[in-house]
């Protein structure tokens, strides 16, 4: 490289566009990309320009409001889907009840013909007839596991003694589950376990969205979107499934939503056991708690405009939902003097 | 409208085409434009600006005006000429008012936060991160727009007509210009 022979050779081939040793060594360079808000932000202008009314995520232009029966029968085969799901739990927390109760029952009955029950009087040891594997053997540790006051009963006792149905088998199981600490969210086997809730099921999936990106866009940016990709927003929500699980039962009572809410709000919160479930489930439908998360991620100048067009389109209660966030998340941002004006008064 | 999608396979969609649909109303042509060229365009920013939040202001800004632009676009020019031209006008403008350049800690800065290739061997890393540190250091060093004229050329293949009409200069001037470019990169690879 050091005569000027060689050197004009190197620029005419760099000219000419050839593989030199400098293109070579400039392809190593560290392939820097925009990253995920940057995208969302130039799309969601494009997306704006067509489509003015357009005030949160782009992919709602891509669902035509026209389309009425689209949305239906996307929302026909959420429901379909979520069956499936709560069935499959419960199939599989029946399961791992069974196999639980069969595991802890197993000494119990040892114990109960050495007559050395601790929980038993010696009448309702005697009176105990040999149980059949699987149907009374939740009952023996179901025994165990009740508080005293409740098991000492004769009534209590002599209820326990007839085969339980699957109702009382199912919640003996959960009493006795919640009791110990253990529930869908920590079983090894259940849905719940190392994958910490089912399948994910959203509104998102359940609808024709179409894809953002053809085919030859590179993987980054198919990851990308697919990670961007939020339930979202109609609020025409699913019709409410009758709760098939005793969490969502509880859920449903404790918040009186329904049952695709709840399985929404697990889908973008972290797994908690069910007393906590309360809490996650707040006032923010799961569209919109998806869309907090989502917006969460903007730069404040970007999150600060969204609110403020909020504002603007009369949703205030996004907008507040927002600036709650916002806040948390950047407690020293400059507040314009509409948002400031949404603040809750300060105690 | 989604027609401008739906080719027979094989048919590669131009990007004058996308463009000219996405001024009809086709999003999805846009977000093929942009899927096409938002990584160059952002090499492109960065290693000109050398700072990543005045890049991410200076390429959402680049494509807010080709999003403004749509109704406007004629496909008189090619479509990676008349992006990379807004992204340097925005450039020049964006130097003019800002603080003097970045200095070598900057630099390292920018570059440690870039990701490095995943195949690297070790018995090979020290020799090519340090051929690498080079080249982006030679970068840093060039005079704008011997840089712009280099990246233009490197990182958006363009021709010499072509980076030509991106900056506003003649062939000539764009020709002596990557020339001294290689030559002050190839001077701080023998130092």
């Amino acid at each position: 490289m050091s005569s000027k022979h060689d050197n004009q050779s190197d620029f005419g081939r760099f000219l000419a566009g050839e593989d030199t040793q400098l293109s070579a060594l400039y392809r190593k360079l560290p392939p820097a990309e925009p990253d995920e808000q940057l995208d969302a932000a130039v799309l969601l202008l494009a997306h704006r320009a067509i489509n003015p009314q357009l005030v949160a995520a782009p992919r709602h232009a891509l669902v035509k409001p026209r389309r009425g029966w689209v949305i239906g029968l996307g929302s026909a085969a959420g429901l379909v889907l979520a069956a499936g799901i709560a069935w499959q739990l419960r199939t599989t927390i029946e399961r791992d009840a069974a196999s639980v109760a069969i595991n802890s029952a197993a000494p119990a009955h040892d114990v109960v013909v050495v007559g050395t029950i601790e929980s038993q009087t010696p009448a309702e040891a005697a009176a105990a007839p040999p149980p059949p594997p699987a149907p009374s053997a939740p009952a023996s540790p179901a025994k165990s596991a009740v508080p005293a006051s409740t098991a000492t009963t004769a009534d209590a006792t002599a209820k326990r003694m007839q085969p339980p149905t699957d109702f009382e088998r199912r919640n003996d199981a959960r009493q006795r589950r919640e009791e110990s600490g253990v529930t869908e969210y920590t079983l090894s086997s259940g849905a719940a376990g190392t994958t910490p809730r089912p399948a994910p099921f959203t509104k998102q999936s359940a609808q024709p969205v179409a894809e953002p990106f053809p085919a030859d866009v590179d993987a980054t940016a198919k990851q990308r979107d697919s990670k961007a990709a939020a339930p979202q927003t109609e609020e025409s929500a699913a019709p409410p499934l009758a709760a098939t699980n005793s969490v969502e039962r509880k859920a449903e009572l404790a918040t009186g939503g329904n049952r695709a809410e709840v399985l929404d709000s697990e889908s973008t919160a972290a797994p908690t056991p069910p007393k906590k479930l309360k809490e996650s489930i707040g006032p923010a439908t799961p569209s919109r708690s998806a869309a907090l998360a989502r917006n969460a991620r903007l730069e404040p100048k970007a999150w600060i405009a969204l609110m403020q067009e909020l504002v603007r389109d009369g949703r205030e209660a996004e907008a507040r939902e927002n600036l709650a966030l916002f806040r948390r998340k950047h407690p020293r941002y400059p507040l314009p003097d509409e948002l400031k004006a949404l603040m809750p008064p300060a105690p | 409208m989604d027609t401008v999608l739906c080719r027979p396979m094989g048919v590669e969609i131009t990007d004058e085409a996308l463009m000219m649909a996405y001024g009809q109303g086709d999003v999805r042509a846009f977000e093929a434009l942009y899927a096409r060229h938002r990584g160059t365009l952002y090499r492109f920013l960065l290693r000109s600006m050398r700072e990543r939040t005045n890049a991410d202001e200076l390429f959402q800004e680049t494509w807010s005006r080709v999003i403004a632009a749509r109704t406007r676009y004629q496909p008189q020019a090619k479509f990676t000429t008349w992006l990379l031209q807004i992204a340097h006008n925005l450039l020049i403008d964006q130097q003019r008012r800002r603080r003097p350049q970045a200095g070598a800690e900057e630099t390292e800065e920018v570059f440690r936060t870039l990701d490095a290739p995943e195949d690297e061997r070790p018995e090979r890393v020290l020799s090519e991160f340090e051929q690498r540190r080079r080249l982006q250091l030679a970068l840093e060093e060039l005079p704008e727009e011997q840089r712009v004229a280099f990246l233009l050329r490197m990182e958006s293949g363009l021709g010499l007509d072509e980076i030509a009409a991106v900056t506003g200069a003649g062939q000539e001037t764009v020709k002596s210009r990557l020339r001294y470019a290689l030559a002050k990169i190839r001077q701080k690879f023998s130092e």
